[in-house]
């Protein structure tokens, strides 16, 4: 089976990014390292059809991505992992776990359903505009506003939540 | 930017460093040959049943949908929304009438109602007595507030609802009204007049996407080893699965919308058993985002409001779609069915525009006012 022409050069160097956004919307490694896999090989038979350049293929790609993530809930993706994939993902180490950002954001977009989480994701750390988020999504961009909305309030009540229970602890432990 | 989104971009960026290795090409080739595998197999599979079995017909409930899949011709047009600096000469109509808030007052007709708390509400619906809404309370950080659900009175009066505070975790996201605004739902079914607890919401309900006339439809909570569904569900009856996920619940209708996030999506009677009867679908650009209330009509994705029956799409914005991305995270542009033949929408940051439906003529219903992130404009559709 033969290897799209440049298709390697674009994974070598464009995967890491697309792993970064994966965890921010996984919030697990070794689900990032197979969500950008599984939007990789879905590119593949389309790449030459697809690659103008890095960024417009990166761009193609992250929306595959996107839309993968946001429907994986709906469906038992796991029942479409070949368990011959398990080796790689167990060649990963998770050497980030100390890090409390790291964990701090995880449980944070964790409590947002996915397609909330996505428009976080593409809106404060992709920087895409509302436009061009709602171009990715095929949604208006009313409703990339109100997504967006509703992801912040529900992040501001569990700021609330955690700075209230911070407070009680301290009123605990106070003698 | 508020404060929470300056953090929220700062945490994201750290939280993703240092930059993980790359992925090795031999991974996705493995998974390209996998896939393949599985498809050939697929199709051998389907094609034995198609050869045993010619004439079964795998029921979708969408032998009587109009299917759109290619974009129709748009036709130019002259009407729909001009260019900004035109909308101020668009003719003056009658003001809105359905409520809609701007800061913290809430519009309805010519009467303007304080709405407590800050951060503008987030206004659900209409019940008996007044309007449902969420506030924001005690900003206690400077991104941290507590919220709460309540019953905004026309007297400027305010219930709170305490019943409905979404305390500790889980619990249930949004809410939503019933079809004739005696109750409301959230975390509990509440009588919309005592606060009295009427139902509890099953233990899986994660996030509530709306109440229709076949019931309240949730989605269950989100786990990565279990396929979440949407659900049907009333008050005393068992929760029923349903076979698509639904996006949106036309309030006070039987209408859905279904369908996967940038796939295409339909437009459904939901039927109080479960089942989803398709009445038009759209795909890439004219996936449904907004349904008229009468169902008749739809707004999609592209901004074009389209003839379910007819099938023809005419763009609302006449010219070009204007850059609402500019400035960036600024206000919100809206737009809400203000009744079965005309939408309502916010334009410029300036204006709130009626559009006919059927000729997409267009005068203004209120402005100027200058909508900004801290004075924002909430449109609320009707029941």
């Amino acid at each position: 089976m033969q290897e799209p022409v440049g298709f390697g050069q674009f994974v070598a160097a464009r995967s890491p990014a697309l792993l970064r956004s994966a965890w921010l919307l996984t919030g697990d490694e070794a689900l990032a390292e197979d969500l950008v896999q599984t939007a990789l090989a879905r590119v593949w038979p389309r790449w030459e059809r697809i690659y103008r350049s890095d960024s417009s293929a990166e761009a193609y790609v992250r929306r595959v991505m996107v839309t993968t993530y946001a429907n994986w809930w709906r469906r038992q993706w796991r029942a479409e992992q070949p368990v011959a994939e398990v080796p790689e993902r167990a060649a990963r180490v998770d050497g980030y776990a100390e890090v409390n950002d790291r964990e701090e954001v995880r449980q944070a977009l964790g409590v947002l359903p996915p397609r909330q989480r996505a428009v976080i994701v593409l809106r404060y750390y992709e920087d895409l505009t509302e436009r061009q988020t709602a171009g990715l999504l095929d949604c208006s961009i009313g409703t990339v506003k109100s997504q967006a909305s509703k992801a912040l309030r529900r992040l501001r009540e569990q700021s609330w939540a955690t700075v209230d229970d911070t407070t009680k602890a301290a009123d605990r432990d106070r003698p | 930017m508020t404060d929470l989104e300056t953090m929220l971009r700062t945490k994201l960026r750290t939280a993703v460093e240092p930059s993980p290795e790359p992925i090795s090409v031999e991974a996705v080739t493995n998974r390209v040959r996998t896939r393949r595998r599985r498809l050939t197999t697929m199709a051998a599979v389907g094609g034995a049943l198609a050869a045993a079995i010619p004439s079964v017909i795998i029921a979708t409930g969408a032998d009587d949908a109009r299917d759109i899949h290619d974009t129709p011709a748009i036709r130019p047009t002259d009407v729909g929304i001009p260019a900004p600096a035109e909308v101020g000469s668009l003719p003056l109509g009658e003001p809105p009438s359905t409520p809609w808030s701007f800061g913290q007052t809430l519009h309805v007709g010519a009467q303007k109602i304080p709405v407590p708390g800050t951060g503008g509400p987030d206004v659900i619906g209409v019940v008996e007595g007044g309007w449902f809404l969420l506030v924001e309370r005690e900003q206690f950080h400077p991104y941290a507030f507590r919220t709460e659900y309540g019953i905004l009175h026309a007297d400027g009066g305010f219930t709170p609802l305490p019943n409905l505070q979404r305390t500790g975790r889980p619990h249930v996201q949004e809410a939503a009204v019933s079809p004739d605004g005696d109750q409301v739902a959230g975390q509990a079914v509440v009588d919309a007049n005592t606060g009295a607890i009427v139902a509890r919401l099953p233990e899986q309900a994660s996030y509530l996407i709306g109440w229709g006339r076949s019931g309240i439809v949730y989605d269950e909570a989100y786990e990565a080893d279990r396929s979440a569904k949407s659900i049907l569900w009333t008050p005393g009856s068992d929760p029923i699965p349903l076979a698509r996920e639904v996006t949106d619940v036309v309030s006070g209708s039987s209408h859905v919308v279904t369908g996967k996030l940038g796939g295409c999506r339909e437009v459904a009677d939901l039927h109080s058993d479960g089942s989803l009867t398709t009445l038009w679908r759209g795909c890439h650009g004219l996936s449904p985002v907004l349904l008229s209330p009468d169902g008749t009509h739809v707004l999609t994705s592209n901004l074009s409001v389209v003839d379910i029956q007819t099938g023809e799409a005419t763009r609302l914005f006449g010219a070009d779609e204007p850059d609402h991305a500019a400035p960036d995270r600024a206000p919100s542009w809206q737009v809400v069915w203000e009744d079965s033949a005309h939408l309502l929408l916010t334009v410029d940051a300036t204006w709130l525009v009626r559009c006919s439906a059927l000729s997409l003529r267009c005068e203004r219903a209120a402005g100027p006012l200058n909508i900004t992130p801290g004075n924002d404009v909430n449109l609320i559709g009707p029941n």
